[in-house]
């Protein structure tokens, strides 16, 4: 069998290379693809891990209350439990660092005396002065990381300015760590301060983020963190470090899934590369095929060979693929890290994590799927016939024989797609949306066969009258070469269909997301602390200045905001606090269902909830329904009033009003505020006055509504970013087919261009003939793309989307989606034919004609 | 009149060189009907090749009324073949993904010249070589004198003063290869066309008015020929 494979196949690659190296590559950009983005998430929620892991160090249990602080006391009630040998407090923030920097910098606040037992520092410096951490007891002083320091050209006695809310605070470096245990967090943007300086610095006085505990070792870890609920307050948990990781990767789960599923449709289209290439070489190898098996090779002989071939494609594709997607995974990283920081958590992934599995599944799959695509070809040769010539002519006319099959396969295929995209999620994921979707592109597939003759049909006319013999022919080459174009119009109309039905979704969410914004969003200055960007609801605006707003003569109104992470059923929600009736007065929420100013009512005065669409989505609870909330006093029931469109998070929102939040939670900062001017036109002035006059003291940004729903937009566009690179690495997938395609046709009808060129045929005109061929495969792949894509794009947004994230996105099939598509696929198909065609008519007329 | 002078073609195949014409001299009249004679590979269909414009010597000249092939470039030896030569092949060479009508009248068309008048053209040539209930047909539904038959009547369709035939019986049983031969014989002696026949076969050779044997590349004298 090996030198079967020496001698018959690994010969025949090298005989045609163009053809063999352009099938290798598509199959390469596939893995590639699904390789980058596995590699890319991986490196993302594994930046994540590490930075919760090194800040953790030795920590077994944590105490904490998710989005808020706790009263600092109870950690002296705490300490002494049971099988707790160490314990120490911790306060942490996000904060900027002030420009030139502007970076992130996650900053740790911690007890000098007892964090030692749980995370190293190892410090340059004195060792006596580092081992006891006593610099940090100077005023203002902070130590930072080796990595920090050499990027931004600090030292220690540097002054180091933080954005911290709305103030801006100095900082003298005092310490520089190396870059082991913590100091590895956040990609060594990290820093501590003493707890003390810390809990002023954060506006935590008297309040602590965390308590980080040792146990001991003969103690059961169920047992203590059991005996330590019972004295902890409702709203305060305990739980190990590690927790924290599920959640993040709970969170992104829907995100993930969809990208990885993204990733697949290159390799998709690369299937049909392979099985095009493989068709096309046993029609062309016929006759050595019958010389073998006259010889004695068996049947089965014959099918091993070829799909050996197929693998030896994947083998290579697989190698040229991971390299490929090592140097892809750089760009997509940053891509989806700033997608995942963005969307979910700040994450700081700058090392590629490379997995040897990931490696081993992308070579898997690339074999995989080429030996699944070589599998029909091969099976062909295999029932070659000694003294049968499987001649071009037999296989088209299996094909045209079997249009009708093909084409209610294909409807039957789409009825199944209708039928999966009707059914329920399952475990939360739209497993039938998918499937739903690969339906639709299968059915189209089998559909294509059909569909080409019928729109070749169509268009013969018009390309018969524009031009003219060599239109005709290559009009009649489409229909009669079925068999080779329409597997190569199946690759392009699958790629078109990603290409057009992502467009769709994205717009139509684009579209969606702008509306809701100048809906919901109707404020004419929004004021935030300047590091909220990086920290989050952590950053508060000061009283002073929401006072100072509500006096300035020109605002109308003012709705002041407090917004703070919670844990319902074991996912972060946003539980946002705001001033109703100026919500009812000025933003224009829309509800799913009942009258607004009904709705809004019950919330102010009769302390009722709203929640949003994808909240209600994922914990099944609609208005009249109860939902219950942990508060310092303990779980406590909230009716909802109403269910109302929003696109903030993924993870959804629960709306109470502020006086009766504050009442309930005793918390009266404010992340936000929102100013309703009496004229809008005096916008500009009325910032400066805001901010001007405070400047000294706090650092507050005055957003205009404008530049909020423009940073949105920005945001959304930045998130989607990779969806549009990946579909147009698919589209290059496709036209590699296309270009493979009609170079394989230049081949197999060398004696017709030759008796062409005999009977007069200048080489222009089998140029022309050539790019017409590939125009017309191009546009009959625009046709049935456009159609697939626009019911691919309804699964997507109705479905896929619906079920994965919540929310509700209307559709929007934007006419330029289809324009641009078509000029692509003009431009491509031109591109494409460009090579083959001048290869056809460089052949030698008097070698084309002569029979071997 | 056709003239080759001192006329040489050397293939290379791989490392070897294969010299299919050696210094060959001929000279074929206006309205003759020639037929050129010799084992497989003593150069005929390269003779045949090179008189119909579709390949070139590696030295010598060929002269088709004065003009030497050799200073043509691609579009005017294309042009030289569309209006002033007809080839008939010995595997007929036909495009499959055409009827027999489309075939015969494909030269027409790739002209520029209207559908309209090609195929007018093409079914009287049909008619002429008694083809013409066939039209709608493809090649793989017609048997091979047929075939030949419409290969015969593309060569037509352009009215050229020159048909080639390399081998035009060889793929035909002997009452299929007579007809073909006979209605070349009727464009020599009907249509004044100069016909050159390439064949093995001297009993096909007979049709010609004149014979020339080749041999090793080499046209040999009347008297080193052996009919």
């Amino acid at each position: 069998m090996i030198h079967l494979v020496r001698l018959f196949s690994l010969r025949h690659f090298s005989r045609e290379k163009w053809k063999s190296g352009l099938t290798i590559l598509g199959i390469a950009l596939g893995v590639a693809v699904f390789i980058s983005i596995r590699i890319s998430i991986h490196s993302a929620l594994d930046a994540f891990r590490s930075t919760v892991d090194h800040v953790a160090g030795k920590t077994h249990l944590e105490v904490t209350s998710p989005g808020k602080g706790f009263d600092e006391n109870l950690f002296l009630q705490i300490k002494n439990t049971g099988g707790i040998v160490a314990a120490t407090p911790v306060v942490q923030y996000v904060a900027r660092s002030s420009p030139p920097i502007n970076q992130p910098l996650f900053v740790l606040g911690i007890d000098i005396f007892t964090d030692r037992r749980f995370r190293d520092y190892q410090f340059i410096g004195t060792v006596e002065e580092s081992s006891l951490l006593q610099f940090l007891l100077k005023p203002r002083a902070i130590a930072i990381t080796k990595t920090f320091a050499e990027k931004f050209g600090l030292h220690k006695e540097s002054r180091l300015d933080l954005l911290i809310g709305s103030k801006e605070l100095s900082f003298i470096v005092k310490g520089i760590m190396e870059e082991e245990g913590p100091a590895k967090a956040l990609g060594g943007n990290f820093a501590i301060l003493d707890i003390a300086h810390a809990q002023e610095a954060f506006d935590k006085v008297g309040l602590l983020d965390r308590i980080d505990l040792l146990l001991d070792p003969r103690a059961s870890l169920e047992a203590v963190a059991a005996g330590l609920r019972e004295k902890l307050p409702p709203n305060v948990v305990v739980r190990r470090p590690q927790t924290r990781n599920r959640q993040v990767e709970n969170m992104i789960g829907a995100f993930r899934l969809n990208l990885t599923a993204l990733s697949f449709v290159s390799l998709f289209v690369g299937m049909f590369l392979i099985y095009n290439s493989m068709s096309i070489s046993v029609i062309r190898r016929r006759r050595e095929i019958g010389i073998l098996r006259s010889l004695g090779v068996s049947e089965r002989q014959v099918l091993t060979l070829f799909l050996a071939e197929g693998a030896i494609l994947g083998v290579l594709g697989a190698i040229l693929g991971i390299g490929i997607g090592l140097v892809m995974a750089k760009f997509t990283l940053a891509s989806v890290s700033k997608t995942v920081t963005a969307l979910y958590i700040l994450v700081k992934a700058e090392r590629l994590t490379i997995s040897p599995i990931t490696l081993l599944l992308g070579a898997v799959i690339s074999v995989g799927v080429s030996v699944i695509s070589a599998a029909g070809p091969a099976r062909e040769a295999a029932r070659t016939k000694p003294r049968e010539a499987l001649s071009l002519n037999y296989l088209e006319r299996k094909v045209w024989v079997h249009i009708g099959t093909f084409m209610l396969a294909g409807l039957g295929a789409l009825a199944l797609a209708l039928i999966f995209a009707l059914q329920k999620p399952v475990l939360g994921r739209p497993v039938f949306g998918f499937a739903s979707a690969f339906l639709i592109l299968v059915g189209f597939s089998l559909i294509t066969p059909g569909g080409t003759r019928w729109l070749n049909a169509l268009f013969a006319p018009v390309v018969e009258r524009f031009f003219k013999t060599e239109g005709r022919l290559a009009s009649h080459y489409v229909n009669d070469s079925l068999t080779r174009t329409a597997i190569t119009i199946a690759a392009l109309m699958t790629a078109l269909a990603m290409l057009i039905s992502i467009s769709i979704m994205i717009l139509s969410f684009r579209k969606t997301v702008a509306i809701w914004v100048d809906q919901a969003i109707t404020a004419d200055i929004i004021l935030t602390p300047a590091s909220a960007a990086i920290s989050g609801w952590d950053a508060f605006v000061p009283p002073e200045v929401v006072e100072h707003a509500r006096g300035h003569p020109d605002v109308e109104e003012i709705d002041t905001i407090r917004v703070s992470e919670m844990d319902y059923g074991g996912r972060v929600v946003l539980l946002w606090a705001a001033v109703t009736p100026v919500l009812l007065h000025q933003a224009r929420l829309r509800f799913l269902r009942g009258d607004e100013a009904e709705i809004i009512e019950r919330v102010t005065r009769g302390g009722e909830v709203i929640v949003s669409e994808t909240f209600s989505m994922k914990f099944g609870l609609r208005e009249g329904q109860d939902l219950l909330m942990q508060t310092p006093g303990g779980l406590r029931e909230f009716r909802i009033a109403g269910v109302f469109y929003d696109y903030t998070t993924e993870n959804g929102m629960i709306i109470v009003d502020l006086a009766i939040y504050r009442k309930i939670w005793g918390d009266v900062r404010i992340n936000r505020a929102t100013l309703y001017l009496k004229d809008p036109s005096r916008l500009e002035e009325v910032r400066r006055e805001l901010v001007g006059p405070l400047s000294g003291k706090y650092q507050v940004l005055a957003v205009s509504n404008r530049e909020l729903r423009d940073e949105i937009l920005r945001i959304f566009d930045q998130t989607f970013a990779i969806a549009h690179a990946l579909k147009v690495i698919a589209f290059i997938v496709a036209i590699l087919g296309i270009i493979n395609s009609m170079l394989a046709m230049v081949i197999e009808r060398e004696r017709d261009i030759g008796i062409l060129r005999a009977i007069g045929t200048f080489k222009a005109q089998i140029r022309k003939m050539t790019l017409v061929e590939a125009q017309l495969m191009g546009l009959v792949g625009f046709v049935l793309g456009a159609v697939s894509g626009v019911l691919l794009s309804m699964v997507l947004i109705y479905v896929i989307n619906k079920q994965s994230f919540g929310w509700t996105i209307q559709f929007f099939p934007v006419p330029s989606v289809f324009v641009q598509s078509l000029v692509l696929v003009v431009v491509a198909s031109l591109l494409a034919g460009l090579f083959p065609a001048h290869a056809a008519s460089k052949k030698t007329v008097a070698e084309s004609v002569k029979m071997e | 009149m056709i003239k080759l002078v001192d006329v040489t073609k050397i293939y290379r195949q791989g490392t070897q060189q294969v010299t299919a014409l050696d210094r060959v001299n001929l000279e074929i009249q206006r309205g003759e009907f020639l037929a050129i004679t010799g084992p497989s590979g003593c150069g005929k269909s390269t003779l045949l090749n090179l008189l119909g414009g579709l390949d070139v010597p590696t030295s010598g000249r060929v002269i088709i009324e004065g003009v030497d092939l050799a200073d043509m470039d691609d579009v005017r030896l294309t042009q030289f073949r569309r209006e002033r030569v007809g080839i008939i092949f010995q595997f007929f060479n036909l495009i499959p993904i055409l009827d027999v009508r489309e075939n015969v009248a494909l030269p027409f068309l790739i002209r520029g010249m209207p559908t309209k008048e090609a195929n007018e053209r093409a079914t009287e040539l049909l008619q002429m070589v008694g083809l013409l209930d066939r039209q709608s047909h493809h090649a793989q539904d017609i048997s091979g004198g047929e075939m030949q038959r419409v290969a015969i009547a593309r060569a037509l369709i352009n009215d050229p003063d020159i048909i080639l035939a390399d081998e035009p019986t060889g793929n035909l049983d002997s009452t299929s290869g007579k007809k073909i031969l006979e209605v070349l014989s009727r464009l020599n002696t009907d249509l004044k066309k100069t016909v050159i026949l390439a064949t093995h076969s001297s009993d096909t050779a007979g049709f010609a008015g004149r014979q020339l044997m080749m041999r090793d590349g080499q046209v040999l004298t009347e008297a080193e020929g052996e009919y």
